[in-house]
């Protein structure tokens, strides 16, 4: 269905256009973005072997990984298509075992999380704790498969699962659980922008609810409020899709003052 | 394979790859940032061709990152180069204007800068990119009503800056 515009919408439409109107595609842009997007294959071909060299070091036994389910069918949705999660008051704070079990796992996998070498979060290992189960949701960073020809399948499902069978393997350590095709950012992403779409139902004041912010490295999502009571009616945590638990803190802020390390007012979508 | 996806991809990317540019100068305000948004855009879209190249409205994945990115990593730092270009005439759009178009043009960039970036892209996407409101209410995880509200108030505040309505007429329009 086309747009019904005013004039003066359409006299706007119009002025966008003119202005950029003289912009065209730099050969020099996407001759980069071609090199850059062959460089990750490459250099996440390169870690998997490292880390793959590493496991059969530490685990020894080769333990079935009945948890590592590939059927597309059980995965999480893809990050453009994550369910907004719901608020989860109930989520229950991990105990001292399941935590320490979770700590034994985070050792296990600590060659898996090392090989974290891309700017973007969304392309890193990523290990969150289900408070409900005891489990360690493992977040893998690629979809799909990626098998350039010219270089030999880089097998980033491999890579995971063998880090699954370290993990077994190692006594005390926690359930892994793989999850396929969508990343831990996005996720606190959705959490974040539903907690300032929604700051007229839970806070005293929504005026005095600033920003949000998603953490992937704490699995939080960090609130600046006026005062530490705006937000006292927000769950301690809530429940990801995947399943992982998300830590929601409350901070004070100057009014719009956005903090170090990138808060941003408003919601952040995917 | 490799060779059969990063061929799909750079067509598509040739296809595509100008409106997106556009785009993001105006989400952005300056050819430098512009540029870093459309080949971050570009990189991640690559990253997920394999799985992007099945979809029917690729355009619309890509913009939506492009969305997604602008409001994200490059908020505060758009923002603060905005107010820098506007104090110090760093914009390009701030240079002296040769002739009435050029300078509503002008003032109208400089204009969009003063504007939110969700605002500034519920204009970009609504006007520019011509996407009816529920399309542009999905990209911005909002309702449509919630569109419409930001595009007038968007609106109220260009025409403070620009005179938007005689630009057709001027133009001869």
């Amino acid at each position: 269905m086309i747009p019904v515009r005013s004039p003066e919408e359409q006299a706007l439409s119009t002025m966008l256009e003119d202005v950029t109107a003289g912009i065209d595609l730099d050969e020099d842009m996407l001759t980069r973005v071609m090199r850059e997007g062959r460089r990750r294959r490459l250099r996440t071909r390169a870690a998997g072997t490292a880390l793959l060299a590493g496991s059969v070091a530490l685990a020894g036994v080769v333990v079935v990984q009945s948890a590592w389910n590939r059927d597309e069918d059980t995965s999480v949705a893809t990050p453009e298509l994550t369910a907004t999660p719901e608020p989860s008051p109930s989520a229950a704070v991990p105990d001292p075992a399941m935590q320490a079990a979770f700590e034994t796992t985070r050792a296990a996998l600590a060659a898996l999380l090392a090989v974290n070498v891309s700017r973007y979060q969304e392309e890193q290992f990523h290990l969150a704790l289900d408070h409900r189960t005891g489990n360690a949701i493992l977040y893998l960073p690629h979809t799909g498969t990626i098998d350039p020809a010219e270089m030999g399948p880089v097998d980033v499902d491999q890579l995971a699962a063998d880090a699954v069978e370290t993990a077994q393997a190692t006594p005390g350590a926690a359930p892994v659980v793989p999850v396929v095709g969508v990343a831990l950012i996005d996720e606190l992403d959705a959490v974040s922008v539903q907690l300032f779409q929604t700051r007229a139902d839970w806070a005293s004041d929504p005026h005095d609810v600033y920003w949000t912010y998603p953490d992937p490295e704490e699995v939080s999502v960090t609130v600046g409020v006026a005062a530490l009571s705006t937000a006292a009616d927000l769950p301690s945590t809530m429940q990801l899709a995947s399943g992982a638990t998300a830590t929601i803190r409350s901070e004070v802020s100057a009014a719009g003052g956005p903090q170090p390390g990138g808060p941003t007012p408003g919601p952040e979508p995917g | 394979m490799e060779r059969s996806t990063s061929q799909s991809f750079e067509e598509w990317a040739r296809a595509d790859g100008v409106q997106l540019r556009r785009a993001a100068l105006l989400l952005t305000g300056n050819a430098h940032d512009a540029d870093d948004l459309v080949q971050d855009t570009l990189v991640r879209v690559f990253a997920k061709w394999p799985r992007v190249r099945t979809m029917e409205n690729r355009g619309g994945y890509a913009r939506r990152v492009l969305i997604n990115r602008h409001l994200s990593l490059g908020r505060r730092l758009q923002r603060l180069r905005a107010r820098q270009n506007l104090m110090m005439g760093g914009d390009p759009a701030a240079e002296a204007p040769r002739d009435a178009a050029i300078d509503a043009q002008a003032d109208l960039r400089r204009a969009l800068l003063t504007l939110g970036p969700r605002q500034r892209a519920v204009v970009v996407l609504r006007y520019y990119l011509d996407l009816p409101d529920a399309q542009v209410a999905e990209i911005l995880n909002c309702s449509p009503a919630t569109v419409r509200s930001q595009a007038h108030r968007a609106l109220a505040t260009l025409r403070n800056s620009v005179e938007i309505g005689a630009y057709n007429q001027e133009q001869g329009r």
